[in-house]
């Protein structure tokens, strides 16, 4: 039996609720599942294959919270710059990177007083126009749950809403 | 259309619960049980047992010294974490089931059980409310869900579900669109379900209410809040996503505003850990 010639590596990584994760990798995924109000980020910088996702529940920690280091990704203001620094770390450059988000769905409320679905992304944009930062593609709001997944080998990142998978960036 | 109870006379076999968790529930209508027979019940399933040793080491439990052994476990845990125990295991089985027909994959559909089990819990704690029963109300809330899979067909509610997507206009809520399609909602089936199984009454009272509350039952709010939990966190949801109306009488009876609401959803998460597998 001859073996096949194997990718450098093949990884498949599944990021939970709450969680980040950044690979350096030639092949495989990064996927998160259950997007309901949270916001799913994907990071991608082609030149070094250095891939990350965030998927965090919250705009930001409550008044005089102190955040664990494991549990940063909890909200957007602790876990977007633990996943840029990540990415940094592993060779990733600000200006290569390819940012997209998805989430941020709401229930049908009455009183119109909670909406964190519609917080989590004004917060991502507060955020991405603080620091001068662009998304390339995004699909948020409306009532329905999300998948995200991004392919490590070319980038594309794809959104599963409702069975369908559609192709929300791709170079 | 033919309605709830024509449905319910055409099956011969209803889906239901285990013995273990049967026994475990029918400790809530004040059935004696001694604690030898719950531990029975775990030593005779290696993935109770499994679930008995990582709730023992878990937080809620956990003392200075770690417990490897299943006997040590079980005396930690005492009655009312044994009981706990064979509930989230049996009941998150169970209710792995539930929600195919909504393109719900059993790990999800088991995740949401437990975390609307455990927020529900939670705040039955803070209420001063019976917290057994919260648990196992927020646990089974969605069980209607396998009734419908069960008489509508998985393949026929997703079929429904598309035609549903391709119809022009304003988002429909989720319970609207189960009584116009199939006569009856979830939450309906899911009460009758309950009852079959001999469930206790506000077991069954908060099922079939828990996404209506009137404001007649803070169990019902309670249970009602712990299913807002689930859904902002993605956990339960299928096709139907977040289409469900959320009563914010319901969070004032619970005493909760936005930071709390917050601060259940960061909760939940971190307890739900505890039983992943």
């Amino acid at each position: 039996m001859t073996l096949q010639p194997q990718s450098t590596s093949n990884a498949k990584v599944v990021v939970g609720i709450g969680d980040l994760q950044v690979v350096k990798a030639d092949s495989g995924d990064i996927t998160t599942h259950a997007l309901g109000s949270c916001i799913g980020l994907t990071i991608y910088d082609p030149e070094v294959r250095v891939a990350g996702m965030l998927h965090y529940l919250l705009p930001h920690p409550m008044q005089g919270e102190s955040v664990p280091e494991g549990k940063m990704g909890m909200y957007a203001t602790t876990g977007l710059p633990e996943l840029f620094k990540k990415s940094y770390e592993l060779g990733a450059k600000r200006e290569n990177l390819i940012i997209c988000a998805a989430g941020a769905s709401n229930m049908l409320e009455d009183s119109g007083t909670f909406q964190i679905g519609r917080r989590n992304r004004s917060m991502l944009h507060k955020l991405f126009f603080r620091n001068n930062l662009t998304l390339a593609a995004e699909e948020t709001g409306g009532t329905q749950a999300r998948t995200l997944k991004i392919d490590l080998a070319t980038g594309v990142v794809l959104v599963r809403t409702k069975g369908n998978e559609v192709v929300l960036w791709q170079p | 259309m033919a309605t709830l109870e024509e449905h319910l006379a055409k099956v011969t076999e209803l889906p239901s619960p285990s013995d273990a968790l049967l026994k475990a529930l029918a400790i809530l209508r004040g059935e004696d049980f001694e604690i030898r027979e719950l531990e029975e019940l775990v030593r005779s399933d290696p993935s109770m047992s499994m679930t008995v040793l990582r709730l023992a080491n878990s937080a809620k439990y956990a003392g200075a010294q770690e417990v490897g052994g299943i006997r040590d476990a079980m005396s930690r845990l005492g009655f009312s974490g044994l009981r706990r125990a064979i509930l989230a295991h049996q009941g998150g089985a169970l209710m792995a089931q539930a929600g195919r027909g909504y393109g719900l994959d059993a790990n999800n559909a088991r995740m949401g059980a437990l975390a609307g089990a455990l927020t529900s819990e939670r705040l039955a704690e803070e209420l001063g409310e019976n917290t057994d029963v919260a648990f196992s109300a927020g646990l089974l809330r969605d069980c209607g869900k396998i009734l419908l899979d069960h008489v509508i067909g998985v393949q026929a509610m997703l079929d429904d579900f598309k035609e549903l997507e391709s119809r022009p206009g304003s988002e429909i809520a989720q319970l609207d669109y189960e009584r116009e399609t199939y006569g009856f909602d979830h939450a309906e089936a899911g009460a009758a379900l309950a009852k079959s199984w001999g469930l206790p009454d506000a077991v069954v009272h908060a099922i079939s209410e828990h996404h209506d509350p009137q404001g007649e039952n803070l169990l019902v709010d309670i249970v009602h809040v712990g299913d807002i939990v689930c859904a902002h966190l993605g956990l339960g949801v299928g096709m139907d996503g977040l289409a469900y109306k959320m009563n914010s009488g319901s969070l004032e009876r619970v005493g909760l505003e936005l930071d709390q609401l917050s601060h259940h959803i960061i909760r939940t998460i971190s307890e739900l850990a505890d039983f992943d597998v």
